[in-house]
């Protein structure tokens, strides 16, 4: 009588006919060329191991009947120490395990079935493995670069107004407003009035609601809502009204596509992509939120050009401003324009240099965007 | 017979027994470390759960008890389904939900529920973290076996983490009077909830005996957090390590301030022997059985942070490379200090049932392998 190797999957081997039967391989008498667990209890089994064509029997020395396990249902436990041992177990959660210590024991096994020593499953399990790691960087990348945008404008696009400024009056005060708003009056009317003007230009009909804020960076942000923030530093540094103009141009043309609460909603949802992916612990997932929003904000930077350009050339203004802007911004060491040019790919911007090209010869107003006064009175935004 | 070929050991006579790790194999698992973190680089981290398991296989293989060694039977797929699970059912719908949530009281101007809402998410992820704790613990358990008999967690993750998260609010209220007692509490829990083999795992560990120490170890931490803290503030000024100080015009002070940072751990030193007492008092807690054997854990605040120190240096000083190593050191120390002071009835030992479960590894676990 014989009973399966504790496993319900390994009864069938008990049909198994005589005739595959090999006398030839059988090891007999020694006790310690091996020993079995039978998965119900940690006694220790001395026992002989005779090989078949298609399965191989276990006989337990201290009693039992004989246990029949098929090649096709038994897995090599690897690793296993020491390592000249081989230890083996049914491919179901079985605690059955069968180590073989007599090396003519693991020849005989070798001769009868190699794939139990080197089993064709693993290789397809790397096979699946590897499908399934491909599957998921595929799936990943779909949701990062297409449903991730999709499902933002969605969003973006079904947020009513009200929404949308609330979120922007409290960004400006969580964030602009601890740094220093200025306020100068005769700067302010200045600024308002080129927004406004440039707004119509751009086909924007709405209130914009401008701030200058004393944050210690150069910088210009659309935030939704309409509500556009350009700080102290950026009237500093910029050379002519043209050039702020041009640049309330592009944040402009960013308010028109809806870009500031697409990026909201883009950056919460990548956040929890991000977060699932990576697993948290390892650290990768700020670099790997950091290259994703990066990659893809690039179209809308390019889209907002394009209608900064035209909103200028509508209103007579010289792209010259903008222009500069970019060069300035492109003035780095020469080894770093080199690198910035190699990694175009992972900007948030194209390069200041192509579209320092594009504006020049696109351009085609010839005046600057503010009266002298009116430029003067801007420079002074901040001034108590 | 045993399988190196000597007669079986009988287990009552050489008491107490002893886990023994069988020493060498840095090699192939350093290329098992590397493989996986370079592989985990390439594909975004999927990598990690095949990787991970791989680790934990030769690990694994090499503690030894009564002759025969251990085997880790969790599998890569096991942990990526679960990693998938976890992310489809709680980590992106939470997400989302509480993304919304800020954002419609943004747009309705209730800011003070904003504020309400962020503390029920710190919360709540502090609940799914304990949630996790346990299930890790009950999914690292159920796959480790020896002589193919399996251990298993029995309890509910979720009463654990309620339990969890009263205890550190407790702890939190109490400023952190009660970290003792909340510390033994989950401990017990978790124990109480083990078996192996059939043979449950009974705790009555108290905090009775370890507020003292942890009195004593809390005042010297502070005492040494302070002289290492007066140390950094003059160092960082005076630049007695870079030679530079705030005070030369033109000076990096980066490195007083980063050898500043690497030390502050340094200042919990003294908490090695509190956890030491504690690890102590734990396994002296322990009754496995009818039988009801006892257990030792024989391990001292020095062993405990020479263990600690020594793989700080080795991370540090090896920028990660010689990580493995603090595997095998843990592994080390645990068969070095672990004893069974009764014999085992090996017949006694009986298989317990298979626990499916697969979740929780990958909400926190990290690069935590052992």
């Amino acid at each position: 009588m014989t009973r399966p190797m504790s496993a319900r999957n390994l009864a069938e081997a008990s049909k198994l006919s005589s005739d595959q039967f090999d006398d030839q391989s059988s090891a007999r008498g020694a006790s310690d060329a091996a020993y079995f667990f039978d998965g119900h209890t940690a006694l220790k089994h001395p026992v002989t191991v005779t090989f078949h064509t298609a399965h191989f029997t276990i006989t337990l020395l201290d009693g039992g009947a004989p246990v029949e396990c098929p090649y096709t249902l038994s897995r090599r436990i690897q690793p296993f120490l020491p390592a000249e041992h081989v230890a083996l177990r049914p491919n179901n959660h079985s605690g059955a395990r069968l180590v073989l210590v007599e090396p003519t024991l693991i020849d005989r096994l070798r001769r009868h079935a190699p794939e139990v020593l080197d089993p064709p499953f693993l290789r397809r399990s790397r096979l699946r493995r590897w499908a399934a790691i491909t599957g998921t960087l595929v799936a990943v990348m779909a949701v990062i670069f297409v449903l991730v945008p999709a499902v933002s404008s969605v969003f973006g696009f079904l947020v009513p107004d009200t929404t949308k400024r609330a979120v922007g009056a409290r960004t400006v005060q969580q964030i602009f407003e601890p740094a220093g708003l200025c306020i100068a009056e005769a700067g302010t009317q200045a600024l308002k009035g080129l927004v406004d003007q440039l707004a119509s230009t751009v086909g924007v009909d709405e209130d914009i609601a401008i701030h200058v804020t004393q944050f210690p960076m150069v910088n210009a942000f659309a935030l939704p809502g309409w509500h556009m923030v350009l700080t102290e530093k950026l009237i500093e540094t910029a050379e002519s009204s043209a050039e702020v103009a041009g640049i309330i141009a592009h944040e402009l043309g960013h308010m028109k596509l809806n870009h500031p609460t697409e990026a909201y909603f883009r950056r919460g949802l990548l956040s929890a992509v991000v977060d699932a992916i990576f697993g948290g612990g390892l650290g990768f997932e700020s670099v790997a939120a950091l290259v994703i929003t990066f990659s893809y904000s690039r179209d809308d930077e390019a889209a907002a050009d394009d209608i900064a350009i035209n909103a200028l050339n509508d209103a007579g203004i010289t792209t010259q401003g903008i222009a500069d802007f970019f060069n300035r911004e492109a003035k780095l060491p020469e080894g770093l324009q080199k690198m910035m040019v190699n990694l175009e790919w992972l900007s948030t911007h194209p390069s200041n240099q192509g579209r320092r090209q594009i504006a020049l010869e696109q351009g085609t107003g010839r005046n600057q965007a503010l009266s002298p006064e009116g430029w003067r009175a801007l420079r002074k935004v901040c001034a108590k | 017979m045993g399988p190196w070929g000597q007669p079986e050991r009988p287990i009552g006579p050489d008491l107490p027994i002893q886990l023994t790790h069988i020493p060498g194999g840095f090699g192939q698992l350093w290329v098992a470390y590397v493989t996986t973190v370079v592989l985990s680089l390439l594909t975004l981290t999927v990598y990690r759960f095949w990787g991970m398991t791989r680790i934990r296989r030769q690990l694994w293989s090499r503690v030894v008890l009564l002759d025969d060694p251990f085997e880790y039977t969790g599998s890569g797929w096991e942990l990526f389904i679960g990693f998938l699970k976890v992310m489809f059912y709680i980590v992106l719908p939470v997400t989302l939900i509480i993304a919304g949530l800020n954002f419609a009281l943004q747009s309705m101007g209730l800011f003070t529920l904003e504020q309400i809402i962020g503390f029920i998410t710190a919360v709540g992820f502090y609940w799914i973290v304990e949630v996790a704790i346990f299930l890790r613990f009950r999914y690292r358990a159920n796959r480790t076996s020896w002589r193919g008999i399996r251990a298993r967690v029995n309890g509910n993750a979720t009463d654990f983490a309620g339990r969890a998260l009263l205890l550190a609010a407790g702890v939190a209220f109490t400023g952190g009077i009660l970290y003792p007692y909340a510390h033994a509490f989950l401990m017990r829990y978790k124990l109480n909830c083990l078996s192996f083999g059939g043979l449950k795992v009974r705790s009555s560990l108290s905090s009775r005996n370890l507020y003292g120490r942890f009195f004593l170890c809390s005042l010297l931490s502070m005492v040494l957090g302070f002289i290492l803290l007066f140390s950094f503030v003059i160092s960082t000024f005076t630049g007695a390590i870079s030679g530079t100080s705030v005070f030369t015009p033109g000076t990096a002070v980066g490195i007083d301030f980063i050898t500043g940072l690497l030390l502050a751990p340094f200042a919990l030193a003294p908490f090695a022997w509190y956890w030491a007492k504690f690890y102590r008092a734990a396994a002296q807690s322990v009754l496995i059985g009818e039988d009801q054997i006892d257990v030792a854990y024989d391990v001292t605040g020095w062993q405990l942070l020479r263990y600690a120190a020594g793989n700080w240096a080795l991370i540090v000083f090896s920028l990660g490379l010689l990580w493995p190593l603090t595997w095998i050191r843990k592994i080390e120390l645990i068969c070095n200090c672990f004893r069974i002071n009764r014999e085992i009835s090996v017949e006694a030992l009986l298989q317990e049932a298979y626990d499916p479960t697969n979740v929780g590894e990958e909400l926190g676990g990290g690069f935590e392998i052992v």
